[in-house]
């Protein structure tokens, strides 16, 4: 079962393009990588943004064609995962200072 | 020059309680343990200057209440290197085991140092001086420690932010906030490697000589002027950054 938001993804994009379960994850958390996001700690809104933004490129770096019905098929996952998981609340270092320039 | 740099003492002093302050003031109204602890952080600093200053300013001073004075005086700079190094962990890495541990072990070691430092010291023995004292320069090791990790997690968030702020998912400001965090504290930590040398190894106490305490001015006003600046940054700077921070332009999914 999967257990993290990574496991969730990388399972899916293993089913979408017939990646390993070795190069799926290391696909996502390249993406992870790149959009600067923590890969254990990350919630449902970023994740979204990094599908939508990054993930395309990684994918075609991987030689995947039709990046954009793949990523669909992730955000799609991703939308049944995060109705499941209720609202996440979880604070990220920029909150901080985000906090004093409301001020 | 001792003017000048009595000078710049004083303005750090200002500056780090203007920011200690406003900091606490933003804490009461979000109740957030990071902004609570930064504001201890800047008012546990400037107290804890301004009473060794004094310790070591006073005209005749018996080696008691110099001690006393001494030992409050580091208490309360300690006390302000702990409230960073809370901060650091509420801020960066709050669900971190190791965070937590390495914060508990920092302030734990910067406790027993202090206390044995207290305990160790005896102002009957001839030339005995608390602020010349090993225990003492352990003391700033243990603090120096606790800077280098908030200057690593500050450098490593910018590169982070930077990314994210590619994506739209950071505000450009806050990620110069923390670039600009990091630096201040390296300087901070810089600081403190000069006391060090000066006290360990030179066995010179910086109030007694004007152009340590110059240099040791400018470079601590310099890093709390940067600390003003991340944490409460002008409106200029803002614009600045604005117009200088375009995101990158990523292929999006229809």
């Amino acid at each position: 079962m999967a257990k993290t938001l990574l496991d969730l993804i990388a399972c899916r994009l293993e089913k979408e393009t017939g990646f390993s379960r070795l190069v799926a994850r290391g696909t996502v958390r390249a993406g992870l990588q790149a959009a600067g996001l923590d890969p254990v700690e990350v919630i449902p809104q970023h994740m979204k943004v990094m599908i939508e933004k990054v993930l395309p490129a990684e994918l075609t770096s991987c030689g995947v064609e039709d990046t954009a019905s793949v990523c669909r098929g992730l955000l799609n996952e991703l939308a049944t995962a995060e109705s499941r998981m209720g609202k996440h609340t979880q604070s990220s270092p920029d909150d901080f200072f985000n906090r004093l320039n409301q001020r | 020059m001792f003017a000048i740099a009595s000078l710049c003492f004083i303005a750090t002093l200002l500056v780090t309680t203007v920011v200690g302050v406003r900091l606490l003031a933003v804490a009461r109204k979000t109740r957030q343990i990071p902004e609570f602890a930064m504001g201890l952080c800047g008012v546990s600093y400037s107290f804890g200057c301004l009473v060794r200053m004094a310790a070591q300013r006073m005209s005749d001073p018996s080696p008691q209440a110099t001690m006393a004075l001494i030992a409050l005086g580091t208490f309360f700079l300690a006390m302000g290197s702990v409230s960073t190094g809370l901060a650091v962990w509420r801020i960066f890495r709050p669900n971190t085991r190791w965070a937590r541990n390495l914060f508990c072990g920092l302030a734990g070691l910067t406790s027993v140092l202090w206390l044995s430092a207290m305990f160790s010291y005896d102002p009957s023995s001839p030339g005995a001086t608390w602020a010349l004292s090993r225990e003492k320069s352990l003391i700033f090791l243990a603090m120096g420690m606790i800077s280098i990790w908030a200057v690593f997690e500050c450098l490593h968030g910018y590169r982070t932010m930077k990314r994210r702020v590619q994506i739209g998912l950071c505000d450009p400001l806050a990620a110069n906030q923390f670039l600009i965090w990091g630096l201040s504290l390296c300087v901070a930590v810089f600081t403190i490697i000069i006391e060090l040398y000066f006290n360990q190894i030179l066995n010179i106490t910086f109030l007694h000589s004007s152009a340590i305490l110059l240099l040791v001015s400018i470079l601590a006003l310099t890093s709390n002027a940067g600390m003003l600046m991340a944490f409460f940054p002008p409106k200029a700077y803002r614009n600045w950054i604005a117009a200088h921070s375009m995101p990158e332009s990523h292929s999006e999914v229809a």
